[in-house]
């Protein structure tokens, strides 16, 4: 490529904007920086004029006091001929505290093209009583004027032997000096700056340029390259402009990008909707899987309950056919007994007049049944009366066995009864009147019924006889005084029968054999262990529930559950 | 017999000391002064210890003195340093300075030393209970000292106002024409003329006078003084040391000690009942010299070393 077609296209390249802009603003910069540098030095050199030129008057003040106060031309002389050989000191001038001039001298060689100014227009006015040094700013120099001073002259005698304590001597203005700088001093010194400092900021640019030439490139190169490569891929082959092919490369990439985030957006709410679409489908599964769940679990304990209940129900029918057996047969061996005594009574009462007879027929003859029968240490009076004792323990034990009989024959259904409708309530209260002496004084009673209960359709007296055995139980459970509350509700056509008591609880070992038969906690004689045994099959019979709740110590709750219609 | 005669010796001088401690009570003395600087102090010491050991009125005790100090700025007006006088009623005032004796005169009835009291005024020195030590510097007695220690110098040059040093002066070319010196005096009128007398004294002199004149020893003056011996290499002589460190070659001045010693000794008499008319005012012949030998050594003079202080 050509060169100089290279050396005209550049500044319209990237690299060539860049260098150009970046060094038009050093540019500017230095510039301005040059120019408030340059105005700065200029205040600065002509406040150091004005403190050199007030210095100067300052200092010719104190040293021609002396010939001031004694207006002495010679004494000034030399004072003011060595300010004036000073550099562009033009004019030295003494006064008097009048304002009359008492020595004045000029600079006779001016090199300055400038006509010297004028005395009357330079000099600033004489005042009296001015107390601080003056600057007047001429077209052409300056002029300061700084008053003479001196020590007051009236003492006392003692001040003339003595330095007083704290001396503090009035100053007296007895005249002043002035004095007028040439400004060509401040004009070289501007010139000086002005010239030292274009020539750094030509320098500090030239440099500047280079530098900056040399960092552009090197940090465009990448962009250069990267602008060749797209305009092999656009396919341009002439020399465009950088920035153009710039400004239409990113548009069309922005445009891309856009399109692409459009495009992520809808992929990114499709999948979100899919997986909420897969969530909930999980969600009902599990909720399927635990619902399940739970019916399996639920199934599985009522298959348990039944089982068991089968199991039960197995052993109670098998055992009531056993007991049904033997309860037969002991009923029959019992009502031999309990036949024959009504006629042993008899017999045994026949014999006991015969041996009254026997006895009286003795006394008539003086002689008693004791000597005829030559027993005389058995009392056949007392013999009967063991005999009556042993018929009425005879007698006792058959109602017994009878009862027991009567017992196990309910047990194992040989009693049967036709249901019918009855109040839960009239069935609880006549029980209780029934074993009324069994709590009277010692239990009380707290009685919570539902009003609302339905009457229960059932066997009346098995479900009597099942509050009799609940009610007589809970009582004996109380060993002395305590309560027993007596509560009922309904709910979904069925009857809740709960007796709870304050006694002693029932250890848990034993709570899953109380409804067994025979089992008994109580002494030997005194339950039977079929009282639970017997109201559970009843409870059973009518399709019903009952549940024990105990905990030792703290009494012992059941709950009858009897369906309405059952 | 002897106890009763023990008691009654005993009674008798318990009536008798109360009169006698009257007669030896402290001597009350009210020391007025001007300010506060310390040539009054070294006056005041030498007068504190030349009066401690005064006898009492029947020279059998030595009477003690208390002294007590008012100083003139720290009085608010003279009422107030009259209630203070007042106050104190004390047996003797010593006044130091100018101001301090003016405003103690009118105490009449009060015995007034005065002390470092130049130029007294002739009323005051009439007063019949004023008396003191006067501040005259000898012409005589600087001339003397000169004469010893520089006796190289023959011609000495002095200026003087007539209003304020006609009778030093006086007495100047009498001791000058005594001790073979050549004085050459000029008259001025204002301190503006001292360069121009210097000028006409001319570089001639061996030794320019300073001499204790109101219009000479002016600031300027002496600027214009020591400015003048600087340029023509002049020896100076002045009446007061202060001056030895602004370029003087010898300074001879009054000695103060002595002078606070006279007064005491004044002090001394009044208050052992000498009348105060009968005591005249005295002057301290004794004078201090000394030299500023950087200034010497710079001039290249060579003082009298058997003299040397």
């Amino acid at each position: 490529m050509n060169p100089l077609r290279i050396i005209r296209q550049w500044p319209a390249s990237f690299s060539g904007r860049i260098f150009i802009s970046l060094f038009l603003t050093m540019l500017i910069l230095a510039l301005l920086f040059n120019m408030l540098f340059i105005d700065l030095q200029k205040q600065l050199l002509t406040e150091q004029t004005i403190s050199e030129g007030k210095g100067q008057a300052e200092l010719l003040a104190y040293t021609v006091r002396l010939g001031v106060f004694a207006e002495n031309k010679e004494q000034l002389r030399l004072p003011v001929e060595a300010i004036l050989a000073q550099q562009d000191v033009l004019r030295v001038a003494i006064f008097n505290k009048e304002g009359k001039m008492l020595f004045a001298l000029e600079q006779q060689e001016n090199d300055s093209t400038e006509p010297l100014p004028a005395p009357d227009i330079c000099l600033i006015p004489p005042q009296r009583n001015i107390d601080s040094t003056q600057v007047k700013i001429h077209e052409n120099g300056f002029c300061f004027r700084a008053p003479v001073t001196t020590k007051n002259t009236s003492m006392s005698p003692e001040e003339l032997f003595f330095e007083p304590e704290d001396v503090a001597w009035s100053e007296e203005i007895i005249g002043s000096v002035q004095i007028v700088i040439s400004k060509d001093r401040l004009t070289r010194g501007i010139k000086t700056i002005l010239t030292r400092n274009f020539i750094l900021a030509a320098i500090f640019l030239a440099l500047a340029a280079m530098t900056t030439f040399i960092i552009v490139r090197q940090a465009t190169r990448p962009m250069e390259e990267l602008l060749i490569r797209v305009k092999k891929k656009a396919g341009i082959t002439e020399q465009s402009q950088d920035f153009d092919l710039l400004n239409k490369t990113f548009a069309s990439l922005i445009e891309e990008l856009h399109n692409s985030f459009r495009t992520i957006t809808g992929l990114k709410l499709n999948l979100e909707k899919k997986v909420a679409e897969r969530t909930a489908q999980l969600s009902q599964r599990h909720m399927e899987l635990v619902e399940t769940n739970q019916k399996l679990t639920k199934t599985l304990t009522e298959l348990k309950k039944a089982q068991s209940h089968l199991v039960q129900s197995e052993k109670m029918a098998s055992l009531g056919q056993l007991v049904a057996g033997v309860a037969h047969e002991i009923n029959n061996t019992t009502n031999f007994i309990t036949g024959a005594l009504p006629s042993l009574k008899r017999l045994m009462s026949g014999l006991e007049t015969i041996l009254s007879r026997y006895d009286d027929l003795a006394v008539k003859h003086g002689e008693t049944v004791k000597e005829n029968t030559g027993k005389g240490d058995h009392d056949y009076k007392k013999m009967l009366t063991d005999v009556d004792i042993l018929l009425a323990n005879i007698s006792k034990g058959a109602r017994r066995t009878g009862n027991i009989v009567r017992e196990l024959r309910q047990f194992s259904r040989l009693d049967e009864e036709r249901k019918k409708r009855m109040d839960i309530h009239d069935g609880l209260e006549s029980t209780l009147t029934f074993i009324y002496p069994e709590y009277r004084n010692r239990i009380e009673i707290i009685k919570n019924y539902d009003e609302t209960l339905a009457p229960v359709t059932c066997m009346p007296g098995k479900i009597n006889q099942v509050f009799m055995n609940l009610l007589t139980n809970s009582m004996q459970a109380i060993p002395g005084k305590g309560t027993l509350t007596i509560r009922t509700r309904q709910d979904y056509g069925r009857v809740h029968i709960i007796i709870k008591d304050s006694g002693s609880g029932i250890a848990p070992e034993n709570l899953d054999r109380i409804f067994d038969p025979f089992f008994t906690t109580k002494e030997p004689g005194v339950g039977t262990g079929l009282g639970l045994s017997i109201s559970y099959t009843i409870i059973k019979e009518h399709n019903g529930e009952i549940l024990v709740r105990s905990e030792e110590g703290n009494g012992t709750e059941f709950e009858i559950i009897l369906p309405v219609n059952g | 017999m002897k106890i009763h005669c023990c008691q009654i010796i005993i009674f008798i001088l318990f009536l008798i000391l109360p009169g006698i401690t009257s007669t030896a009570r402290s001597a009350d003395i009210v020391v007025v002064q001007n300010a506060r600087i310390k040539p009054y102090q070294t006056a005041l010491c030498s007068f504190q210890a030349t009066i401690s050991t005064i006898p009492g009125r029947y020279g059998k005790t030595i009477q003690p003195v208390q002294l007590s100090e008012i100083y003139l700025p720290d009085m608010h007006g003279g009422k107030s340093l009259a209630r203070e006088i007042l106050r104190r009623r004390p047996d003797l005032i010593l006044a130091m300075g100018r101001k301090a004796l003016a405003a103690v005169k009118d105490f009449q009835n009060i015995p007034i030393i005065y002390l470092l009291t130049p130029s007294l005024p002739p009323s005051l020195s009439q007063q019949a209970n004023i008396t003191g030590v006067e501040m005259k510097l000898s012409a005589a007695a600087q001339l003397r000292e000169v004469r010893k220690r520089l006796p190289q110098v023959k011609q000495i040059g002095i200026l003087y106002d007539p209003r304020y040093s006609a009778d030093f002066i006086r007495e100047a070319e009498t001791a000058a024409a005594e001790l073979g010196f050549t004085l050459v005096s000029h008259q001025i009128k204002s301190a503006k003329e001292v360069l121009a007398g210097l000028n006409d004294l001319g570089s001639g002199i061996d030794l320019l006078w300073m001499a204790p004149d109101l219009t000479v020893a002016t600031p300027q003056g002496v600027e214009a003084l020591f400015l003048f011996a600087m340029e023509n290499r002049i020896p100076v002589l002045t009446f007061a040391d202060k001056y030895l460190q602004s370029g003087a070659l010898l300074a001879v001045s009054f000695d103060i000690p002595a002078m606070g010693d006279a007064a005491g000794i004044l002090a001394k008499k009044i208050l052992s009942g000498t009348r105060v008319e009968k005591i005249q005012p005295v002057i301290s012949e004794k004078v201090k010299v000394m030299v500023n030998e950087k200034i010497a050594a710079r001039l290249k003079i060579k003082i009298n070393p058997e003299v040397m202080p």
